[in-house]
């Protein structure tokens, strides 16, 4: 018998679209972090072994974003986190035990990745010899946590399988490694990394060129673009596998028209967009479509975060449905939620473009 | 009953979340304390001749603040997630569905706090003193409010005052009656801590005149602490449950025979921490000058001693409870535990996670173990069973685990008899015992 644990009583806080709203657009920002990290660490260190004024500029733009890119990364991976767990809480706690061990290794992981990047930005001058190791081990670090997490979230939706995993291992040794989207999936998580990361450089490289060190922005965004066209090119790729290992009836769910397929489109346009923005941004040199480029690639992925959740309760439909959970609302705690949001960021706005002013200038770009 | 239990060896879920919660909540005071601290020491340079060398040691207890808090406070606060929900993710549920915006409110805090840390750091060189003074303080300010929301969640799982799984009442939850003093006690605490860190960063200064002023401004930041704490301390006891404070004065007969003191165990650790890090920061003050590094950082071991104590404390008066009077720690609703007909049900007919073994089989009982005993017990480590069941007969185990919530520190047991033999004679086995649940059912027979 499959174990199914009955939703929480205490329900849904506020009608389920809303959390998921928040739930695709917290996710998207913390998969854009997480790409420009994990993507800008792998250019980093493909860029110490290249050397020439283009990656040297990149290595040193890398490596003092890379703990930001991080923070940034853990700190919006927490709403989206919060978010599944009131939305399919019993599904995602089952699988979070069942595979108990692995998953709580994700925590000295994190620790150990971002840490070695702060070591590698304190100490990149004074200790050049053991930089790479470092940045080699936080790398290695953030591929098994992405590995953990895919492992997750398809177990997450497997609940034929918890059982079994279970009972073999109840100490929660256990991976989803019987799940034939598990490779592909992975990849189609990873390998964007490089797109995304590629086309900060070449933000960065504008703006870096029109501050002055022309020769430094313009390595940056060619290498950038490369990172980028290579990115796209491999995300191709895995993203088509994993669309012919999904079952018959998601792939039917994708491209039978409604939803799903409106959301695959517009992901493939965006993407494609993007890419023609961020090749001819480079090459032009213009911050501006660049930054075009960024948002239609932040669209690109919201929509495949939306899609996502459609392929979700797809593969739950026989266990379980939204409208299984009460709604008991809290609509008082949710408007205020929405304000200090809306002041918290109008603050932050403020305040960055104050700093920013200052901190941006050709003099500091020396 | 709901969800599988982690059966981790020798640490048990538990101790993964203690030992994950101890080092973040140091981190996560020392966040905010570090953040009045940094915004008093912007004001303080800038009424000192020598301000430029006081900034660059401040410089100094920044940079190590932003890695030390957004590493491993970050990351540890994370953790907590981590390991509740694997640790009790009935109870991590419960806590989640009723505080998701409160929870949501405390993430825009940390956002901004992060944001604004980072503005202030780096932006040092570039930023005028007006507007460092600014972030300083609208870091400590927005990381307060953080501490202000989270406070309502922690406090609710010990004293959850008039809010019931019937009525919800968010208010009465989130302002229960532990919430100020808690929320007193740690802003002092975080004060204590945010000057311990000054202090230990202060004694890498090499001038011998400056180091000693930076340690006697460092040293401050304790005197609200060692005045407040005690009277602040009274203030949280009055809103203890009772039972907590039952089991703090007379200890409970625990498993194997012997009392169960920990509460005041752990109480006692803190206080003592607290004491000798007061008497140990004015011999600080005393001989600024001599305030070595290691001092420095015993002192704030010391402070991390305090924090094990009381978060301890705070988990151990809760017992038998997540949410106290409400939800167990092995995820039995209170509300369930009051149907006598529903506690005497085959244990296993009802739980979702179990492979069904044969009834009265080894399995029954390690699979009851497992779903029953294991979210706070271990058979060899952490809690361990095997040791609290080391004097067990076949006859007194069912009799004990009949009656296992009188003691006042364990939920009540569910399912039959049956259940009781086999979880019996599972935990004999763990000491070499070779009675069958069979067996353990004849002793019952037995003439008391």
């Amino acid at each position: 018998m499959t174990p199914i644990p009955i939703p929480d009583p205490l329900g849904y806080p506020v009608p389920a679209a809303y959390l998921q709203g928040l739930s695709y657009l917290t996710l998207t920002l913390h998969l854009l972090a997480m790409s420009f990290t994990l993507g800008g660490l792998a250019l980093l260190l493909w860029a110490r072994l290249r050397r020439g004024t283009g990656h040297d500029a990149s290595a040193r733009f890398l490596g003092t974003a890379l703990p930001l890119g991080f923070s940034y990364l853990v700190t919006l991976g927490i709403p989206p986190l919060l978010f599944v767990q009131v939305l399919y809480g019993q599904m995602f706690y089952s699988s979070s035990v069942v595979m108990g061990a692995f998953w709580i290794l994700v925590i000295p992981l994190l620790v150990t990745a971002y840490g070695l990047l702060y070591f590698h930005k304190l100490t990149r001058e004074r200790r050049p010899r053991v930089q790479g190791i470092a940045l080699l081990a936080a790398f290695a670090a953030m591929l098994a946590i992405g590995f953990v997490y895919v492992n997750n979230l398809t177990l997450s939706m497997a609940p034929d399988r918890w059982m079994a995993l279970y009972a073999a291992h109840p100490n929660g040794a256990a991976l989803n490694l019987g799940e034939p989207t598990l490779v592909p999936r992975y990849l189609t998580f990873m390998l964007p990394a490089l797109a995304v990361a590629g086309l900060g450089l070449v933000v960065a490289g504008c703006a870096v060129a029109r501050l002055g060190r022309r020769e430094a922005g313009d390595g940056m965004r060619r290498y950038g673009a490369k990172a980028h066209a290579v990115g796209r090119i491999l995300t191709a790729c895995a993203g088509t596998a994993l669309f012919f290992t999904l079952p018959t009836g998601v792939r039917d769910l994708v491209l039978g028209g409604g939803a799903p397929t409106a959301l695959a489109l517009a992901a493939i346009t965006l993407a494609l967009a993007a890419t023609a923005a961020t090749l001819i941004a480079a090459r032009r040199g213009s911050t501006r479509l660049a930054i075009a480029g960024g948002a239609a690639m932040a669209l690109e992925l919201g929509s495949l975060v939306a899609l996502r959740d459609r392929v979700r309760l797809e593969l739950l439909a026989d266990h379980f449905r939204l409208s299984d959970v009460p709604e008991r609302e809290q609509w008082g705690m949710f408007a205020l939620f929405a304000a200090i949001l809306v002041v918290g960021l109008a603050f932050l706005v403020v305040v960055t473009r104050a700093v920013a002013k200052n901190l941006i200038t050709k003099e500091n770009m020396k | 009953m709901n969800y599988p239990v982690w059966n981790l060896p020798i640490l048990g879920g538990g101790l993964v979340v203690a030992i994950i919660a101890i080092i973040h909540i140091l981190i996560s005071h020392l966040a905010i304390g570090g953040g009045a601290f940094m915004a008093v020491a912007e004001h303080w340079s800038d009424r000192q001749p020598d301000g430029e060398r006081i900034r660059a040691w401040l410089h100094k207890f920044a940079t190590w603040f932003l890695v030390y808090t957004t590493v491993f406070g970050a990351v540890t606060g994370v953790g907590i997630w981590f390991s509740i929900q694997l640790a009790s993710p009935e109870g991590t549920s419960l806590l989640i569905h009723q505080f998701v915006f409160a929870w949501a409110i405390e993430w825009v805090m940390f956002l901004a706090e992060l944001t604004v840390l980072y503005l202030y750091y780096y932006g040092w060189k570039v930023n005028s003193r007006a507007m460092q003074r600014f972030l300083a303080i609208a870091y400590f300010v927005i990381a307060w409010l953080s501490l202000f929301v989270i406070n309502g969640i922690l406090t609710f799982m010990l004293t959850p005052g008039a809010w019931t799984l019937e009525n919800r009442d968010l208010a009465a939850a989130f302002f229960n009656p532990g919430y100020a003093p808690s929320l007193v006690i740690r802003t002092v605490a975080m004060f204590l801590i945010g000057g311990l860190f000054g202090m230990l960063v202060a004694t890498r200064i090499a001038d011998d005149e400056l180091k000693a002023r930076v340690v006697r401004f460092s040293a401050k930041w304790v005197i609200p602490a060692a005045v407040v704490l005690p009277v602040a301390g009274i203030w949280y006891w009055s809103t203890l449950p009772p039972s907590a404070v039952k089991i703090f004065h007379g200890g409970v007969v625990g498993a194997a025979g012997s009392r169960l003191e920990a509460l005041a165990r752990y109480f006692w650790l803190a206080a003592t921490s607290g004491a000798l890090v007061v008497v140990g920061t004015l011999f600080a003050a005393a001989r600024p000058k001599a305030v070595h590094t290691i001092a420095a950082l015993a002192l704030l071991l010391t402070a991390q001693l305090g924090v094990m104590g009381a978060e301890f404390f705070r988990e151990m008066a809760r017992k038998p409870f997540v949410v106290h009077g409400v939800l167990y720690g092995n995820a039995l609703g209170k509300g369930d535990a009051a149907d006598p007909d529903l506690m005497r049900r085959p244990y296993l007919d009802a739980a979702k996670w179990d492979p069904s073994p044969e009834p009265l089989s080894r399995a029954h009982g390690e699979w009851v173990y497992r779903l029953q005993c294991a979210s706070c017990h271990t058979l060899e480590g952490y809690r361990s069973l095997a040791w609290r069941t080391r004097q067990w007969t076949p006859a007194f185990g069912p009799r004990f685990l009949e009656k296992l919530d009188e003691q006042g520190v364990m939920p009540p047991f569910r399912g039959t008899l049956e259940d009781r033999a086999a979880l019996t004679s599972f935990l004999l086995s763990t000491n070499g015992g070779t009675a069958t649940p069979a067996d353990v059912l004849r002793a019952q027979e037995v003439p008391k």
